[in-house]
């Protein structure tokens, strides 16, 4: 579903990714764990071809985003790290003006409040302004999107940072959830707890390589953490 | 791209830009200067139609004195009687007395206006309007003289200057243009939602056009309607077909010209900048576009056709009528010349001092004619000057094309001053044969008296300054939207 092939990005001498492979399967959750510039947040660039490779490629369902942009971007939902809405329309409104920009501007309002109470945002909420809103219920906006887009590929950059212990809790529910529903995931965290608690599988990067693929349902959470951080550092 | 597409995507942006303050906002700070020219606009008019009124009724009461002659009673009815003033009671006497005589033109100099009446869009625009007179009176010699210039009492106009739709959609509505669109996109990259929106857009080009021309086009909207209902009401709908065409002649000029500078923020903001510098950017576009330029432009006109002062005319005037007066006897055999048909009856002294008087007036209106196509021909010029260069700024174009959709252009004021002049012709002309032969009036000769008819005047459209003012503006647009098509091609493969 989700493919990268070589996948190298350099800047200048700077190496930020290098030969990256990768596949990973509908359903399932690939975590990419790793410290402050070992190339997870370029990986998911690449895929969303908001960044073009030195070399390689990446697939979207056998789609390069090269040459097919149109057809990849309506398979791909992301999950930025800092989920910005429009501040003066409300949840629902949110949902609105970014599904029709992604196309689907047939929804009626029904379709939209119940993506919204699906993803997990309070009913109360969702007519409210995206201003008085937190992290958690933005990010919940962009679940909702990306369920009522039936997208295919969902891509997280750090989606877990800042949120409290329950919000993490019930975003990986929402997850695996997705998972479930078919949607290959790919995340880029420095959360441990909440990589093992929510990915099929973890690939741990150092240095722009992905040194090693770990299944976390074979391991304990303190083995995890061992090997992790050994690898990382 | 469908149409249901296309109406869902300008749904999507519109819903998004009500939400933005700035949009409403603005939308009604336009609508209240609009609201405020169309007032400004119509005031001016409403007190030029009044002292037309008037004028109207000075003819009118001429020709029914002079009817009056020929009636039983000699008299005019008592109704529009108990109306008259003093003055108009002994001008009745004076015109009944001298009604019949040959000698009548002499008694109706100073005596006949010609109106060029207020077009129904005039209110659009100040135009040429305030630099010519939309009068003139008729005296024996000449039409000079009377080249008065009301004077503006519109307390707007005294306060800001003029103040109309020319200005406003000239130069306030593209800083309008500039507050609702500087920032399409730049505000999103700021705010952190460009991750989002570039993932989910199809087309950023496509995106950015659709929020400037949503956004513009709410703007033209409220101008179009706030325009069409003042002018409306103004007019107690009394609008033509000629009106008609000539109000959507300037919607479409106005549309060209906010086009242009859609087109130049969609420009803008395909540079990437920073929602400050597309701002600064746009400034110093308007600065550069509607004041730098026109004021260039103007310096030149002024500098290259200097257009002596009225008084001056009127003082020319005085001299060749002086020097006519001096060369008489030179302007008499002349006359004489030209007229061999006439045979003097040396027992009727009566009859050459007419004729002499007829012989000085035409000497003096052939003089002065020179003179008044020299004045006229400085102002020809300026025009021919700025609708040549009307191409270096959209501002120039579209001032051009206001003023001639709402009839308010300078060559619709010559063209009421050469048909003046030819009605004075005309006039003259009909009352010499009675003054050469010695011929009494009739009622009918009274009757047949010409009359000035400038009805169509105001809204004839001259096609070749128009056709300019469109080519200027297509190439401005073209030029900005080519440059905004390669600016979002080349940063599309970056």
């Amino acid at each position: 579903m989700l493919e990268a092939i070589e996948l190298t990005k350099t800047y200048g001498k700077q190496i930020a990714l290098k030969g990256l492979n990768l596949e990973i399967a509908s359903g399932e959750i690939f975590c990419l764990l790793g410290a402050n510039g070992a190339g997870k947040s370029t990986t998911i660039k690449l895929f969303l071809n908001l960044i073009k490779p030195t070399s390689g490629s990446v697939r979207i369902c056998g789609l390069d985003p090269k040459t097919h942009p149109s057809e990849t971007k309506s398979l791909l939902g992301y999950i930025p790290e800092q989920v910005a809405l429009y501040p003066l329309l409300s949840g629902v409104e949110n949902l609105r003006y970014f599904a029709s920009l992604a196309g689907e501007s047939d929804l009626n309002r029904t379709r939209l409040v119940e993506a919204l109470t699906h993803a997990g945002l309070p009913k109360d909420a969702v007519h409210k302004r995206a201003m008085h809103y937190s992290k958690g219920m933005r990010q919940k906006v962009v679940i909702a999107l990306a369920l009522v887009r039936k997208i295919r590929g969902l891509l997280l950059d750090e989606p877990t940072s800042g949120l409290d212990p329950q919000a993490a809790n019930d975003f990986a529910g929402i997850l695996r959830r997705l998972g479930e529903e078919g949607v290959a995931i790919l995340m880029a965290s420095h959360d441990l707890h909440h990589a093992q608690q929510s990915a099929t599988r973890i690939g741990i990067m150092r240095q722009g390589e992905l040194v090693e693929k770990i299944s976390p349902a074979e391991v304990t959470h303190a083995d995890l953490v061992e090997r992790a951080l050994q690898l990382m550092a | 791209m469908n149409v249901h597409r296309l109406f869902a995507d300008v749904r999507r942006e519109w819903r998004l830009a009500i939400a933005d303050r700035v949009v409403p906002l603005t939308l009604m700070i336009i609508g209240l200067l609009t609201l405020l020219a169309i007032l400004a606009g119509d005031l001016r008019t409403n007190q030029r139609i009044e002292f037309q009124e008037t004028l109207k009724r000075e003819n009118s009461l001429q020709r029914r004195f002079l009817e009056s002659a020929f009636t039983e009673n000699e008299s005019i009815d008592s109704a529009a009687a108990s109306d008259l003033t003093p003055n108009e009671i002994d001008r009745q006497f004076e015109l009944q007395m001298s009604a019949k005589s040959p000698d009548l033109m002499r008694y109706t100099d100073g005596i006949w206006w010609t109106i060029f009446p207020a077009s129904p869009l005039s209110s659009f625009s100040m135009g040429a309007s305030g630099k010519w007179p939309d009068h003139y009176h008729h005296e024996g010699s000449s039409v000079t003289q009377s080249l008065s210039r009301p004077v503006h009492s519109n307390p707007l106009l005294a306060t800001i200057g003029a103040f109309d739709l020319t200005l406003l959609v000239g130069a306030l509505l593209p800083l309008a243009v500039i507050a609702l669109t500087y920032n399409v996109v730049a505000m999103d990259r700021e705010q952190g939602r460009w991750p989002l929106i570039g993932l989910h857009a199809t087309s950023i080009s496509w995106l950015v056009a659709n929020r400037c021309m949503v956004r513009v086009g709410a703007l033209i909207a409220v101008v179009i309607g706030v325009t069409l209902s003042g002018s409306l009401i103004a007019t107690d709908g009394e609008w033509n077909l000629y009106s008609v065409r000539n109000f959507w002649v300037w919607t479409a000029w106005m549309t060209a010209y906010l086009a242009f500078w859609t087109l130049l923020a969609i420009c803008v903001n395909s540079l990437r900048l920073s929602s400050s510098g597309s701002g600064l950017l746009l400034l110093l576009c308007w600065t550069f576009l509607v004041i730098a330029v026109p004021s260039l432009v103007q310096r030149e006109v002024n500098r290259r056709f200097q257009i002596p002062p009225r008084s001056e005319l009127i003082a020319a005037e005085e001299r060749v009528q002086r020097q006519a007066e001096q060369e008489s006897e030179q302007v008499w055999t002349e006359f004489l010349r030209h007229h061999p048909e006439i045979t003097l009856d040396s027992e009727n002294p009566q009859q050459e001092y007419l004729l002499r008087d007829v012989a000085l007036n035409r000497a003096i209106r052939f003089r002065v004619r020179e003179q008044l196509e020299s004045y006229q021909q400085q102002f020809l010029d300026r025009e021919a000057f700025l609708e040549r260069y009307q191409c270096l700024s959209p501002l120039l174009a579209w001032r051009t094309a206001s003023d001639q959709s709402a009839g308010a252009s300078l060559r619709h004021y010559l063209d009421f001053a050469n048909q003046t002049s030819g009605f004075h012709e005309k006039y003259i002309s009909y009352f010499e044969p009675f003054s050469m032969s010695g011929q009494e009036l009739s009622h009918l000769d009274i009757q047949a008296i010409p009359r000035f008819d400038a009805d169509q005047l105001q809204t004839r459209l001259y096609l070749p300054p128009l056709l300019m003012s469109a080519g200027a503006l297509f190439v401005w647009t073209v030029a900005v939207g080519v440059f905004s098509w390669w600016s979002f091609r080349s940063r599309a493969n970056q």
